[in-house]
C-alpha cells in the first residue's frame, strides 16, 4: 500500500532522511514514534505528496504523491499537527468539503462527531483547538480514504478526549485501511497501534508489531535485584522496578510502550538483538 | 475521472473557495466602495470635483493598486503551513486550483471592481456638479459652468487615434499576473517582494539595452520603438534607419499586449505543481 525506498531528504543543508525505507500494509494502525526533530512529520508529509523526495521513490497505492493526482488525494487524508479549518459551520464544512471525497460517510462524520462530543451548531473558530481537531480527524476518518496519516493527533486533546480518540480509532480501522500515527506521546497510543516504527536520526532504529513485541519480550514490575541485573532494560517507580526481559516462558504481559521506546533508544543494539535472534 | 480537469470537480472546489471567502470578499467589496467615496468626496471638497481628468485615473489607478494587492494575496494560502497543507490536500487537480483563484481574482475581481466604480461614482458625480454648480451661482456666475460627464473607462484617454484605455486594461492584467505568480513565488511579504523584482528586472533589461546592445549598435539611437535604430547622419547627408523586419515588430507587439498575463498564468500553475509545504 505504501512503499518507501531509499528515501532521500533534506531541508536546504540539512539532511533528514538518507536511505530510508519501509513498507506499510493495509489493516494496520502503524505508530511512527521518535524524538523532536528525528523527521516524522517530514516522512508524512513526504507521504502524503507535501514534500517531494530528493532522492529514492515513494509509492502509495499505485500513485506517486509528489504528482498531487485528485485520485491520490481522495485516498490519503493528512490530519496535521499544525491544521487549518476555515471559519464555516459543520454543516457547511460538509456541504462543501465533503463531495471530494467519494466514499465520504455522513453517517459516519456525524457517530464520531457525537462521540467525541463536538457542538455541530458553532463556526469552526468559536471553537476550542481541541475541538477543531476532534472534527478534522472525524472528517478524516469519514472520508473512509484508505491511508489516513495522522501527526501528533493528541497534542492539544484533554484526558477525555485522548480516551474517546482511542476509542473512535479502534473503531475505525478495517481491512482497506492503513493509519500512521506520528507521535512522541506514547502513552497515548497503546493498545491502539499494532506496529510500532521508532525513526532516529532519520533512519529506521526499530520497526516490529506489537504482537511479535508482546512475544520477545516481557514487561513487569520486579522488587529482585537480579531481574533489574538480567533485564534488558530497567527503571525504578514507585511501584517498585520496572523491567523489560526476554520472554523465554511465554508469558502474556502488557506492552509499556513508553519504556519499550527509552528502552530501544537507550540500547537499541540488546532489543534489536532479541528481535535479529 | 479525468486527472487534470472535471468541470464537477472544479465547481466542487468554486463552491469551497465562495463559502470559505465570502465573508472577507463582502468586507473587500465594502471597502472599496468607501474608499472610492472617501476620495470623491475629498476631491469635492477641496474644489476640484469629478471631472473627467479625475473620473479615469481615480478607476485606473484604483484599479492597478488593488488588482494587485488581491493578486499578491490570491495563493496567500501557500505562505501559511497549515491552510497551505490544506490546500494543496483538496483533491482537485493543480490546473482546477489555479483555474478557480484565476476566475476569481482576474474575472470576478474585474467586474466588481468594474461594477462598484460605476455605481459609485454617478450619484458622487452628480453631487459634485451640484457643488459646482452652487460654487458658480455664489460666484455670480461670472465664467462658464460646465458640467463634468461620466467618463467611460473602455473610452478613457482615446485621442489621437490611439485606444489608451485598451492598452491601459491589457497592462492591468499583465501586472496583475506577475503578482499572481510572485503570490506562489514568495513565501511572506510577496506583494513588496513582487515589486521589488519586477523593478530589478526592468533594470536588467534597461542596461542590458543601453550597456550591451547599445555599444554594438553604429552611431544613432532607438527610434520610435525598439526595431527601429537612426544612424547618426555626418552633415548633408539624410538620416538612415536600420528597420528589423516588420513581422518582428508585430509580433513582440502582440506578445507585449496578449503574452504576458497568459505566460505568468501558465509559470503559476507550474511554480503550484512544484510548491512543497
Amino acid at each position: 500500500m505504501i512503499s518507501v525506498s531509499n528515501l532521500h531528504f533534506a531541508y536546504k543543508r540539512k539532511p533528514v532522511f538518507t536511505g530510508l525505507s519501509l513498507q506499510l500494509q493495509p489493516g494496520h494502525i502503524y505508530g511512527l514514534l521518535g524524538k523532536n526533530g528525528t523527521g516524522k512529520s517530514t516522512l508524512l508529509r513526504n507521504i502524503s505528496g507535501l514534500l517531494f523526495p530528493r532522492q529514492g521513490k515513494i509509492e502509495v497505492l499505485g500513485h506517486n504523491p509528489a504528482d498531487r493526482k485528485p485520485a491520490f488525494l481522495e485516498e490519503v487524508f493528512m490530519v496535521p499537527e499544525e491544521f487549518y479549518l476555515p471559519n464555516v459551520k459543520m454543516d457547511e464544512l460538509l456541504k462543501y468539503q465533503a463531495k471530494f471525497y467519494p466514499k465520504f460517510s455522513t453517517e459516519q462524520f456525524n457517530r464520531y462527531v457525537k462521540e467525541f462530543d463536538i457542538p455541530t451548531d458553532a463556526n469552526m473558530q468559536e471553537m476550542s483547538y481541541g475541538q477543531k481537531k476532534k472534527v478534522l480527524i472525524s472528517f478524516g476518518l469519514a472520508s473512509n480514504a484508505s491511508v489516513l496519516l495522522m501527526d501528533e493527533p493528541t497534542n492539544g486533546l484533554d484526558i477525555m478526549s485522548k480516551s474517546q480518540f482511542r476509542k473512535v480509532m479502534a473503531g475505525a480501522l478495517d481491512e482497506s485501511k492503513c493509519i500512521v500515527i506520528s507521535t512522541h506521546q506514547v502513552k497515548d497510543l497503546e493498545n491502539l497501534i499494532d506496529r510500532i516504527t521508532i525513526i532516529d536520526e532519520g533512519r529506521i532504529l526499530f520497526d516490529q508489531t506489537t504482537e511479535n513485541i508482546t512475544r520477545k519480550l516481557s514487561f513487569r514490575i520486579s522488587f529482585e535485584g537480579d531481574d533489574v541485573t538480567n533485564a534488558l532494560y530497567s527503571e525504578s517507580s514507585l511501584k517498585g522496578n520496572a523491567i523489560i526481559e526476554l520472554n523465554t516462558h511465554e508469558e502474556d504481559s502488557k506492552l509499556d510502550l513508553e519504556m519499550l521506546y527509552k528502552a530501544i533508544v537507550t540500547n537499541k543494539e540488546k532489543i534489536n538483538a532479541v528481535f535479529n535472534s | 475521472m479525468n486527472q487534470s480537469f472535471s468541470i464537477n470537480r472544479w465547481g466542487l472546489l468554486m463552491g469551497k473557495h465562495w463559502s470559505e471567502n465570502r465573508k472577507k470578499y463582502t468586507l473587500g467589496v465594502a471597502a472599496i466602495a468607501s474608499l472610492m467615496l472617501l476620495w470623491y468626496g475629498f476631491m469635492i471638497i477641496v474644489g476640484e470635483g469629478l471631472s473627467e481628468d479625475i473620473q479615469g485615473p481615480t478607476y485606473f489607478v484604483g484599479l492597478f493598486i488593488i488588482g494587485c494587492i488581491y493578486a499578491s494575496l490570491l495563493f496567500g494560502d501557500l505562505a501559511d503551513k497549515p491552510k497551505g497543507i490544506s490546500y494543496l490536500s483538496v483533491p482537485a487537480s493543480h490546473l482546477e486550483k489555479v483555474l478557480c483563484n484565476l476566475f476569481f481574482g482576474v474575472i470576478v475581481f474585474f467586474f466588481v471592481y468594474l461594477a462598484i466604480y460605476y455605481i459609485v461614482t454617478p450619484p458622487m458625480l452628480a453631487l459634485s456638479n451640484a457643488v459646482k454648480e452652487a460654487r458658480w451661482k455664489t460666484d455670480g456666475g461670472s465664467y462658464p459652468f460646465i458640467k463634468s460627464h461620466l467618463v467611460n473607462v473602455f473610452h478613457f484617454g482615446r485621442g489621437n487615434g490611439e485606444d489608451v484605455f485598451y492598452l491601459f486594461h491589457l497592462g492591468f492584467f499583465a501586472v496583475q499576473a506577475t503578482f499572481i505568480l510572485g503570490s506562489v513565488y514568495f513565501t511572506r511579504f510577496s506583494f513588496i517582494k513582487t515589486v521589488i523584482s519586477v523593478l530589478l528586472i526592468w533594470l536588467f533589461l534597461f542596461l542590458f539595452l543601453a550597456k550591451v546592445l547599445g555599444p554594438m549598435m553604429p552611431d544613432g539611437s532607438y527610434f520610435n520603438g525598439l526595431t527601429n535604430w537612426s544612424l547618426m547622419s555626418d552633415g548633408n547627408a539624410p538620416n538612415k534607419v536600420i528597420m528589423l523586419p516588420k513581422w518582428i515588430e508585430s509580433t513582440t507587439t502582440f506578445l507585449f499586449k496578449f503574452g504576458f498575463a497568459p505566460l505568468f498564468w501558465v509559470v503559476t500553475y507550474f511554480r503550484l505543481k512544484e510548491k512543497e509545504i
